[in-house]
């Protein structure tokens, strides 16, 4: 076996292998865009391992030495990539995408190789699924793109594999030539076709339907929010609210890249003593919703008195809508101004319940919900001195937007809480609290629709392309027809009973039959049976062996190849001749 | 074919792997999983199962002599769809484990996939609706070759049933240590007419009955097969290419039964040709026009070289050796080719010198010891390559008993045997010995064992330790059968063969010396 045959044989599973890696990837990165600290090392991890293992592939190494030199390459690359936090993703995208790269190409392990483009894919799924354990549109639609992928590349496998059974073995083999096929019935493209499409459906319909119950959630602790419950009195300021840590939940996956879902508050924080503050400057966070629909927390910043904020206040003044968890936040005075402001007497109590927005330092001011609000509380209520028990989470109810106070130079948009709603009751989760670093998902993580608009763009562009070039079959079938019989230009006698011929053998190929490799015309009459293609036959012998051909020949070629035309074509039946309309090429 | 060894492993597999997945899938009490996943698989998996028992019972009612035990139809998946149930498992509990989506994935999807596989395999491709109405034909051209030719085998399929999804494999091997021939169709060629030609290389001496081939379906994605089948069986014969042999003169012996017929001195008055008149039918090329003008009448010449009384040989082909057929190796095969060769060499030769020679060997229709004369005219021997083509080992009838003991004195009784012995009861025979060691090739190789590579290119099914364990085994049996056979061949009883010829190869004729 040539190096050039194990290639041919090889390329295919590669493509597809790839197809699906690069896929995942790109899915990913549209997802995480902004995100290059994460996706960078992802992309160096799967491509580098995927290109080792399916080098040391080809190269026909034991699985035991490509394991040390996939380990000893981790470990000698190591140092050389200064790439911070992002080493760790990096390797742990670049050992399995180098094993199951290797893998790829092996005996048995197809299934085993999919998996980290799985993961990949996951990733993404994940990131842009809507609802936990039933994906919607898109994510369902790449699921189910990821399980056609899947029998996309069995089939590579197999047919690789049906290559190399027939070419290498351990016992000498015979060089076969090519198949042969001297007669067919017509159609059995449309029933590979049909077939083709009743796997997919299923696969995509089990993969769709039977996979995501199955997932597993992970708690993640999300930003705070302010809880409803009585306040607290303490040492220090203590905030209007309690507030309470929220946890959001992913679907676990290998990589921990995926994007929280589902902010729900948890416990209260644990307040330390504080004390009433008055006139003090409290730091509060309001929740709310962002235009996008979006959770939104609107965050007050403590000033004023001097007083220092409690770790409370702190915890709050880190709440910053879009932050990622793990890395660090900004601190409270770090917190941008408000650019609109108004008060919301009946969630805060401030002024005495006045409606009357202070806009004066010491008041509560509000801000667009996508970015903090400097509050300052001027009348906070009495605390009492030692805290009490915390009360069971509870997020304040929605709190409809006030008008906005003269003073405002913008109107507010409509707040809501994210999490006020009661949360439907969630599947048990395993795996505890997961990592605290996992990010929050927002409207700009999900996977956007574009994409898929696209991708749907570009595949009914296909599929529109496809059609119109079964539809002109039939129109290039009439003009191939036409010239065989009259041509469109002069040609010579003999071309012209070559022409004839070719219009016997279009009409022998509507029935299924088809010429052998080394079968002369005379022998295919015989075997055919069909009305006139025995004359046929001899006068194209007669023009092969340059006996000299009149006219009159010609008249009766073509007349004899008009006759086994239609003869093998009536015979055919409907089905076959409709199928002849769209068959190219014709002979 | 997949390997029948570890059937029961693989028929288990389709029960184990998924009961396991269950499981360890179900622990989660997941109430979701109760409802959608664990029935939807379930469902599918007791479809399938109940396909291949009815095709079972089926299978079994159809052919109730089948020696076969009875769950042989439940083994439908291949190597391949073994690993992908047994690695969905593995997910599936890994993800039991750790909770990871893509294991999940994994796990379904290899699951689904092998299930709906088998199902469609045993719906589609179980029974013998495929093999109704098809017409299966194999040949080996040219049906009667010669020794060295080159052999092609030609299958013509007609009227297979491949269904959608599924491909048609075919394997067999011709000759008994010839190439093996590999075949797969895809469902393209369902009820379709096709022509496929493998190339079997140069013809061994034989007549051959080439055992079928075996066909079987497998789908598309080499996750499972439906039950192999046997067809077209192909006769064909391949005569003895007789060897060029130098020397063969020295059979006759020291002065050569041929001596009276030469003139060994001629004087110079002496005409060259002795003549006689002309008889009708003579060569006219034979005139001798001087002396015919001289004597008014037609002389013809008579060629010196034609002996006044033909010296005859009986050519005797010793074949009898136990146990040869049950030898693995391919030396015994190659010994008797070239006993045959040198056989039907030294006939030829022999002929040409003129003396008469008689064939015997142990090759009758029955197997009883048949005798052809080599005929005198040149491509008339087709009967005695015939004779040469059905030889074989053989131990119903031993050497004494195709040696003449009523022979007329004149008639030389040559052996051409590998194993000169003594023989008890019989009179004088001539020996040509063909050495073993001479004739025959090595054994090929044990196969290296591959530590670092593979021994052949990642992927292919050959790779896997239980072939690669039997491969070995076997070519370690050949050699093993090779040294017995050796020792047998080299096994000598003390016969004195000083005097007697021996048979060697040189320069691709075969150079009879005398042994001093």
């Amino acid at each position: 076996m040539t190096q050039a045959q194990r290639s041919q044989l090889a390329a295919r599973v590669v493509g597809v292998y790839w197809l699906m890696l690069l896929g995942g990837l790109v899915l990913f990165t549209v997802a995480r865009i902004d995100d290059t600290t994460v996706v960078v090392p992802l992309w160096v991890g799967a491509i580098g391992g995927t290109l080792l293992g399916q080098y040391l592939a080809l190269h026909d190494l034991r699985s035991w030495l490509a394991a040390v030199i996939i380990a000893a390459a981790a470990l000698y690359c190591e140092p050389l990539l200064p790439l911070g936090n992002a080493t760790a993703q990096l390797w742990q995208a670049f050992l399995p995408a180098a094993l199951c790269g290797f893998w790829s190409l092996g005996d048995r392990a197809g299934l085993a190789a999919t998996w980290f483009p799985a993961v990949l894919w996951m990733l993404a799924i994940l990131d842009g699924n809507d609802a936990r354990l039933a994906p919607d549109g898109p994510a369902a639609v790449l699921l189910g793109g990821f399980a056609v992928l899947f029998v996309w590349f069995l089939h590579a496998r197999e047919s690789r594999r049906i290559g190399l059974w027939r070419s290498v073995a351990a016992e000498p083999l015979a060089p076969a030539q090519p198949i042969e096929v001297l007669r067919e019935p017509p159609g059995r493209q449309l029933a590979r076709v049909a077939w083709g499409v009743s796997t997919g459906a299923i696969t995509v319909a089990i993969t769709v339907w039977l996979v995501p119950p199955l997932w597993q959630t992970e708690e993640l602790v999300g930003p705070a929010v302010q809880i409803d419950g009585a306040p607290a009195g303490c040492v220090p300021c203590c905030p209007l609210h309690p507030t309470a840590r929220t946890q959001t939940a992913r679907i676990k996956e290998y990589l921990g890249l995926g994007l929280g879902h589902d902010a729900h508050p948890t416990a209260p924080l644990d307040e330390l003593a504080c004390r009433a503050c008055d006139g003090a400057a409290a730091v509060i966070t309001v929740p709310g919703i962002a235009a996008d629909g979006e959770p939104a927390i609107a965050v007050a910043s403590a000033a004023g008195t001097g007083d220092v904020a409690s770790p409370g206040a702190r915890d709050l003044a880190r709440t910053d809508r879009g932050s990622s968890i793990g890395t660090p936040l900004a601190e409270p005075d770090a917190v941008a101004p408000a650019t609109a402001a108004w008060t919301d007497p009946g969630s805060l109590d401030l002024a005495g319940g006045s409606p009357a927005p202070p806009a004066v330092p010491g008041s509560l001011s509000w801000t667009d919900p996508g970015a903090p609000i400097e509050t300052t509380a001027s009348d906070l209520p009495p605390i009492s001195a030692a805290p009490e028990p915390p009360l069971p989470p509870q997020i304040a109810p929605p709190r409809p937007p006030a008008p906005p106070p003269s003073t405002t130079t913008a109107a507010p948009a409509p707040i809501s809480p994210p999490a006020a709603a009661p949360q439907p009751p969630q599947p048990p989760s395993r795996g505890g609290t997961g990592p605290p670093g996992a990010p929050h998902r927002t409207a700009t993580d999900t996977l956007g629709t574009s994409v898929l608009r696209w991708l749907a763009l570009i595949l009914g562009g296909a599929v529109v392309l496809h059609g119109v070039r079964l539809a002109l079959r039939p129109l290039r079938r009439l003009v191939h027809l036409r010239h065989l019989r009259r041509p469109f230009w002069s040609e010579t006698l003999d071309q012209r009973v070559s022409n004839a011929w070719q219009l016997a053998l279009i009409g022998l190929r509507d029935a299924g039959w088809r010429p052998g490799a080394t079968e002369a015309p005379a022998q295919l009459a015989r075997r055919a049976g069909v009305v006139g293609l025995d004359r046929c036959a001899a006068i194209l012998e007669r023009a092969r062996h340059g006996v000299g051909l009149d006219a009159g020949d010609l008249a009766d070629m073509q007349a004899s190849a008009d006759l086994a035309y239609g003869a093998a074509r009536t015979g055919a039946g409907r089905f076959a001749r409709a199928v002849g309309w769209l068959r190219w090429p014709l002979t | 074919m997949p390997s029948t060894t570890h059937r029961e492993l693989r028929i288990a597999t389709l029960m184990a792997a998924p009961a396991i997945a269950a499981i360890a899938s179900l622990s989660e009490r997941n109430a979701q999983i109760l409802h959608t996943t664990a029935p939807v698989l379930g469902m599918l998996w007791l479809c399938a199962a109940a396909a291949l028992v009815v095709r079972a019972v089926q299978a079994r009612r159809q052919s109730p002599a089948d020696l076969r035990p009875p769950w042989h139809p439940l083994d439908v998946l291949t190597a391949t769809g073994t690993a992908v149930l047994w690695i969905s498992a593995t997910a599936l509990v890994g993800f039991a484990v750790t909770g990871w989506a893509s294991l999940s994935v994994l796990g379904v999807l290899g699951l689904g996939a092998v299930f709906v596989a088998v199902l469609w395999t045993a719906i589609a491709a179980g029974g013998d609706a495929s093999w109704r109405g098809a017409t299966i034909a194999r040949t080996i051209v040219p049906e009667i070759s010669v020794e060295g030719d080159p052999l092609r085998e030609q299958l013509r399929l007609a009227g297979i049933r491949i269904p959608a999804g599924m491909r048609l494999f075919a394997t067999g091997r011709a000759l008994p240590f010839g190439p093996v021939t590999r075949y797969a169709v895809g469902s393209e060629g369902s009820r379709a007419e096709l022509c496929q030609t493998s190339e079997l290389g140069a013809a061994v001496r034989g007549e051959h009955c080439a055992p079928p081939l075996v066909f079987w379906l497998g789908d598309v994605l080499g996750l499972t097969h439906a039950p192999a089948v046997e067809h077209g069986e192909a006769r064909f014969s391949v005569l003895p290419r007789p060897a060029v042999v130098d020397g063969a003169r020295a059979v006759l012996g020291a002065g050569g039964d041929d001596a009276p017929s030469r003139q060994t001195q001629r004087q110079p008055t002496e005409g060259t040709f002795r003549i006689r008149d002309y008889a009708a039918g003579d060569d006219t090329r034979r005139i001798h026009w001087v002396r015919s003008l001289q004597a008014h009448r037609l002389v013809v010449r008579l060629p010196d070289e034609i002996p006044q009384a033909e010296p005859a040989v009986r050519l005797i082909l010793d074949t009898e050796l136990w146990g040869a057929e049950a030898m693995a190796c391919r030396a015994p095969g190659e010994l008797l080719d070239a006993l045959v060769r040198v056989w039907l060499g030294v006939a030829r030769a022999l002929t040409e010198t003129g003396t008469r020679v008689t064939l015997i060997a142990a090759a009758g229709p029955t197997g009883g010891p048949a005798a052809v004369d080599w005929p005198t005219a040149p491509h008339s021997s087709r009967e005695a390559l015939r004779l040469g083509g059905r030889v074989a080992w053989q131990t119903t009838v031993p050497l004494g008993a195709l040696i003449a003991t009523d022979a007329a004195p004149a008639v030389r009784q040559v052996v051409v045997s590998s194993r000169p012995r003594t023989l008890v009861s019989s009179p004088e025979v001539a020996w040509i010995v063909v050495p073993e060691a001479a004739w025959t090739s090595a054994e090929p190789a044990l196969p290296a064992p591959a530590r670092i590579r593979l021994p052949f290119p990642s992927g292919s099914a050959d790779n896997r330790l239980g072939r690669r364990r039997r491969a070995r085994e076997r070519s370690q049996e050949m050699r093993n059968d090779r040294t017995i056979f050796r020792h047998v061949m080299s096994c000598t009883d003390g016969t004195p063969l000083a005097g007697e010829l021996l048979a060697r190869p040189r320069r691709g004729r075969v150079a009879l010396e005398v042994i001093p």
